[in-house]
């Protein structure tokens, strides 16, 4: 019967297959992701961050960005630098509620720690439509709601004459952009200024603290309290970590390896419940402002807990003084305001976040959180010269290698 | 009428789409029952480790082999015949499987068969048909462990909720396609998820030869599909006891299309009252064309070919059986995208060393009673790159426990 | 004086396209015969006075204060004339002699067409030496008005939608979020790129967004220095980078001017219409004046007096008309 044949056939091709079969193998091809000339002083694990096309990063950039940073130069009335409200030993804060601008001007939002910026999915405290440096800088600059450093298209010439006017930019400039003849004299002067302060910010990493020894495997790098605190902070009791979590600490992270249009977290942590509302105080009104969506109020992007204990105070308005008080904020669910003019039982705000419930905990336990929270520091961030003010000592320390 | 009655039977047994004789009383009610129980010398794994076969991505009920003696499956099957060419099935199961957490009682079968003439339609929660092997549980098989292949591209058991619409002519040949809904491993069941497949079989028997080939194709979408053995749902950092470590379980998801053909044969030899020879194989290949991703953004393209399959020789003698199983799995990937070599490594797809995952099961099954047969088996598992061998005991029961006679 | 001359300039070429009859080949830049080149001066106004910087002006709003010009810039797109029949022709705008973006135009017409108007006179002096070196009032281009009988002009207000959430420093067009391909057509360009400041003071950088207009007076009694009136697009949400953004309220007002002749007159902007409703000296939420933020109750006398809803506003309310046809 001609189907033995059929059989003994198939058998065999059963049997070339299972010898012949090709060997295995899997490639990949990250399309360039981890490839970057420029030194980001951070350690492998860590991603590359976004970089726009039209802006990538040098370090000649990058210098020329600290020289701008920490130059009173560059605003209108020669007062105030980048570093007036973002200064090294905070970790690029001020230690203030809300600073003033360049002519005196109140910002109503607490200035914000410049560390891992360009890790960062929207730069701003409330402002979903921010997120690039380039798009940023020019907001301080020239804003004028509130004046920051109150440039305007009446004196610009007269601020960029004080900066041509200076020798150390003649070389910084021509490092930064060698494709261009003059570039603090021509048309893109300005261009090329927020560009080398973006790069300058971009290039500001900080990944060097105890708590990156401890995950790196020094067991020893992490107190007992700060262990301790660590294990409170990952509990579904605090739930600290749902909006607090990666190696940025924050859930509003965006890098070369994620998808570009990847959501933009921002949340309602009952702060504020003015007349019953839910209202937050005008302009602080978060996501809202810009999308004038009810649902909106209050809304604000989770802050990178990197460097927490040397940027107090706290929150988006700086009105929570320590890290103590803001724990104690969250154990209560929120903020319950008495008396003032932001009376409020902020725990019952309808937009809060459902993550944050109230939960007990104990003055010791507190402690332990705190001491993690410490152990988030970057103390290499805040002293290396490579982020200080190249000003004090120019002559001394050559900034362009 | 009486061979449709043996439907409901024919899921308890080879496939299916067996085509065992049909009984000689008609019965109007069924209850079968089976259960495996194995003791195994070693685990394949670590405690608080996950079994990830290099090169692949993984998911469904594909545990571990485990130390110690366990459970592989308990069944308990209803089946009620409503008139003539109307049948209810129900079958209640329960596996084994790693994580405490896994291992509840499943309805696994709730369905309705229709059978006119040579027509079978069958529509409710079942098993698949395409493909014999898929079909066949833990007391069915020889050895007591599924096929690499099946783990690997169907995460072992195949139940989802679908409908099948089979022929069977007359010449031994029959065919049919089936719908799912897409619960079963590698589709989902989300809006765009889903499964079908198409297959086709010939079956001779002679006086000492039998032969039986078929081939299938299986065609499943998958959207955010997770490997529910360890994640999916809301993720925790696994708790191990003092002293030892444990990684929590990265929940890399896949979004497209996973197509596998497959094509298997059963040959049969009676020597002589006392001899038989048997020899089975069933071979298939995977293409995976979809996006590999995560909850933190990042992506990766996959482009994937898996071949995987079986032969398994066999020699018959009364009541005992010896075979040799020898399992083989290639993996061609390729992952495109800024986070492709993370993707990789976490979703289980990267494969530096070029491992071809290999198992032989040498096994020994004894029918020592009508319904309760002993088997023992030695293996050679490949599965990961550093080989592991362990030897198995177990009992298979097997029974129709109870049935009531044709009104 | 360089600005008469301008007029002078805009008014012949105007005369000629509105009167010319069959013989001024000059002017006819269409391949159809009814095709002219237009120049539409806009002009701006405290009441009667010429706006000009710091220049002082009484008696303006509900409480007559005295205000100081400091700024008078918009943008204009959609410029269309209306016949008696109701039927309405495009201005195409035109560009430079090889037809690109000029610094204040960018040329085609509907939605392309894109002017931006600065009305500031220098001439008397605000702060700042040479705050409006590119002087620029009028609006040119080509219509097919030759044989028709002008009854209105119509224009938009500010940037169009598909433009306003741009980059407006220019250095990069808006990406498609799925492909990562550039959208044709959304790199900034003319009027709507300035290096570094971003079009040169008529961007709101922190909404993403462009300064439609951008008005602005001083008040030396004012609880707020300056009284603004910048209009923009509000209550927006979308990815501007990807060209996701849309705004509910979009604050490009529609403007019709009834009885334009285009051989006779300009567009006349009259800020005391404007301010009509408003106490200058008192700031009632928000910056000073109306920076077009929907809690800020300084706008809802301007947005009524433009036609824009706003809370609390009518927009169906009568009021003078803030842009009138005037000779000149």
């Amino acid at each position: 019967m001609h189907a033995d044949k059929i059989a003994v056939l198939f058998f065999l091709g059963l049997t070339l297959l299972l010898s012949g079969c090709p060997d295995s193998s899997t490639t990949v091809d990250d399309q360039g992701a981890s490839v970057s000339d420029f030194d980001w002083q951070m350690p492998d694990w860590v991603p590359l961050p976004v970089e726009p096309a039209y802006n990538p990063i040098t370090e000649e950039k990058f210098q020329l960005g600290r020289h701008l940073f920490y130059d009173t130069d560059l605003s209108a009335n020669g007062t105030i630098s980048c570093a007036s409200c973002h200064q090294q030993d905070k970790a690029f804060t001020d230690g203030v509620a809300r600073p003033a601008g360049a002519t005196g001007d109140i910002h109503p939002r607490n200035s914000q720690s410049l560390a891992n910026a360009a890790w960062l999915r929207t730069l701003t405290w409330g402002n979903p439509t921010l997120t690039e440096l380039e798009q940023q800088i020019v907001i301080p600059l020239f804003g004028i709601d509130p004046i920051e450093h109150g440039i305007s298209e009446a004196n610009q010439n007269q601020v960029l004459a004080r900066l041509q006017a200076k020798p150390a930019y003649q070389r910084l400039f021509l490092s930064a952009y060698p494709d261009q003849t003059e570039p603090l004299f021509n048309e893109l002067a300005w261009r090329n200024i927020i560009h080398a302060l973006a790069s300058f910010v971009r290039g500001m990493t900080s990944f060097n603290s105890d708590f990156d020894r401890y995950t790196a495997g020094d067991s020893q790098a992490l107190s007992a309290a700060a262990r301790r605190g660590m294990n409170l902070f990952n509990s579904e009791r605090l739930e600290c970590f749902h909006c607090h979590e990666g190696y940025t600490l924050t859930s509003s992270v965006r890098d070369r390896r994620r998808v570009p249009n990847i959501p933009a977290p921002f949340n309602n942590t009952g702060l504020y419940n003015i007349d019953g509302i839910s209202a937050y105080p005008a302009p602080n009104t978060g996501k809202h402002e810009l999308t004038g969506q009810a649902r909106d109020m209050g809304l604000f992007r989770p802050q990178s807990l990197r460097n927490v204990a040397l940027t107090a105070p706290y929150n988006h308005d700086g009105s929570v003084a320590t890290l103590r008080e803001v724990i104690l904020n969250y154990a209560a669910g929120g903020r319950h305001l008495t008396h003032g003019p932001y009376a409020g039982d902020g725990r019952m705000n309808a937009n809060k976040d459902p993550f944050i419930v109230s939960f007990s905990i104990t003055e010791d336990e507190i402690s332990d959180v705190i001491a993690f929270l410490e152990s988030l520091t970057d103390h290499a961030f805040i002293t290396h010269p490579r982020y200080a003010n190249p000003w004090q000592d120019d002559a001394s320390q050559d900034p362009i290698p | 009428m009486n061979r449709f009655l043996t439907l409901p039977l024919a899921l308890l047994s080879a496939s299916a789409l067996a085509h065992t004789p049909p009984p000689s009383t008609a019965h109007r009610t069924t209850v079968d029952a089976s259960l495996v129980a194995t003791w195994r010398s070693a685990s394949l794994v670590d405690d608080n480790a996950y079994w990830q076969v290099p090169g692949t991505m993984m998911g469904g009920h594909a545990w571990p082999a485990e130390k110690g003696a366990q459970v592989d499956e308990m069944n308990l099957g209803l089946s009620h015949r409503i008139d003539d060419d109307l049948a209810g099935v129900l079958k209640l199961g329960s596996h084994a499987g790693g994580m405490d957490d896994h291992s509840g009682v499943e309805l696994e079968h709730a369905y309705i068969v229709y059978a006119p003439g040579p027509w079978q339609l069958q529509a409710g929660r079942m098993s698949a048909g395409f493909s014999p092997g898929l079909a066949q549980h833990a007391a069915e098989r020889l050895a007591s462990e599924a096929p690499l292949a099946l783990d690997v591209f169907f995460g072992r058991h195949f139940h989802d909720d679908g409908a099948r619409l089979a022929w069977q002519g007359n010449q031994g040949v029959s065919v049919g396609a089936e719908v799912w809904r897409g619960k079963a491993f590698p589709a989902t069941d989300s809006n765009d998820g889903g499964a079908w497949d198409l297959f086709a079989q010939y079956q001779w028997q002679g006086t000492a030869l039998t032969f039986a080939a078929g081939g299938w194709f299986y065609s499943a979408a998958a959207e955010a599909r997770a490997d529910h053995r360890y994640g999916g749902g809301h993720q925790h950092v696994p708790v191990a006891p003092p002293g030892q470590n444990t990684a929590a379980f990265p929940d890399i998801r896949y979004t497209g299309d996973t197509d596998i053909a497959g094509v298997h044969a059963h040959l049969g030899y009676h020597l002589n009252n006392d001899w038989q020879l048997s020899l089975q194989a069933e071979w298939m290949r995977a293409e995976l064309d979809g996006t590999v991703h995560d909850a933190i953004g990042r992506q990766a393209r996959l482009d994937g070919s898996q071949n995987g399959g079986w032969v398994q020789p066999g020699i018959i003698w009364r009541t005992h059986t010896f075979a040799v199983r020898a399992e083989r799995l290639s993996t061609e990937n390729s992952l495109v995208g800024p986070a492709a070599p993370q993707l990789a490594t976490e979703s289980g797809l990267a494969n530096p060393d070029g491992h071809v995952p290999r198992r032989v099961t040498a096994l020994w099954r004894w029918q020592w009673r009508p319904h309760i047969a002993l088997r023992a088996e030695a293996i050679r598992d490949e599965s990961l790159p550093a080989a592991d061998h362990r030897f198995n005991i177990g009992i298979v029961w097997q029974q129709q426990i109870w049935s009531s006679t044709d009104r | 004086m360089m600005r008469i001359s301008l007029v002078a300039l805009a008014a012949a070429s105007t005369l000629m396209a509105g009167c010319g009859g069959s013989s001024s080949s000059s002017t006819q830049t269409g391949d159809r015969d009814d095709t002219v080149a237009v120049a539409i001066p806009f002009t701006a106004t405290v009441g009667t006075e010429p706006f000009a910087c710091g220049q002082l002006y009484n008696s303006v709003g509900t409480t007559s204060a005295d205000v100081i010009g400091q700024d008078a810039r918009l943008y204009v797109h959609n410029v269309r004339f209306v016949t008696n029949d109701e039927r309405e022709i495009p201005v195409t705008l035109s560009g430079d002699i090889q037809g690109a973006a000029t610094a204040n135009q960018k040329p085609g017409e509907g939605l392309e067409g894109i002017a931006l108007l600065d009305l500031r006179d220098k001439s008397e002096g605000c702060q700042g030496d040479d705050a409006n070196p590119d002087y620029y009032d009028t609006v040119t281009g080509t219509a097919a008005i030759r044989n028709e009988s002008i009854r209105a002009l119509r224009f938009s207000v500010g940037v169009p939608a598909r433009y306003n959430h741009i980059d407006a420093q220019g250095t990069q067009p808006q990406t498609d979020s799925e492909t990562g391909e550039p959208i044709p057509g959304t790199l900034a360009v003319g009027p709507l790129a300035a290096a570094g400041m971003g079009a040169g003071g008529m961007h709101w950088s922190w909404a993403a967004g462009y300064v439609h207009a951008r008005l602005e007076v001083q008040v030396p009694t004012g609880a707020s220095p300056v009284f603004y009136i910048h209009l923009g697009s509000t209550a927006c949400s979308g990815e501007a980078i990807h060209g996701e953004r849309t705004c509910e309220h979009g604050n490009q007002p529609d403007i019709e001017v009834t009885g334009f002749d285009p051989a006779l007159h300009a567009v006349n902007l009259d800020l005391l219409t404007l301010l009509s409703g408003n106490d200058v000296t008192i700031n009632q939420g928000g910056p000073g004046g109306c920076m077009s933020g929907l809690t800020d109750a300084d706008c809802v006398g301007i947005f009524e007096r433009l036609g824009l809803p706003f809370p609390d506003a009518d927009p169906d309310a009568d009021h003078a008309p803030v842009f009138q046809a005037i000779t000149f």
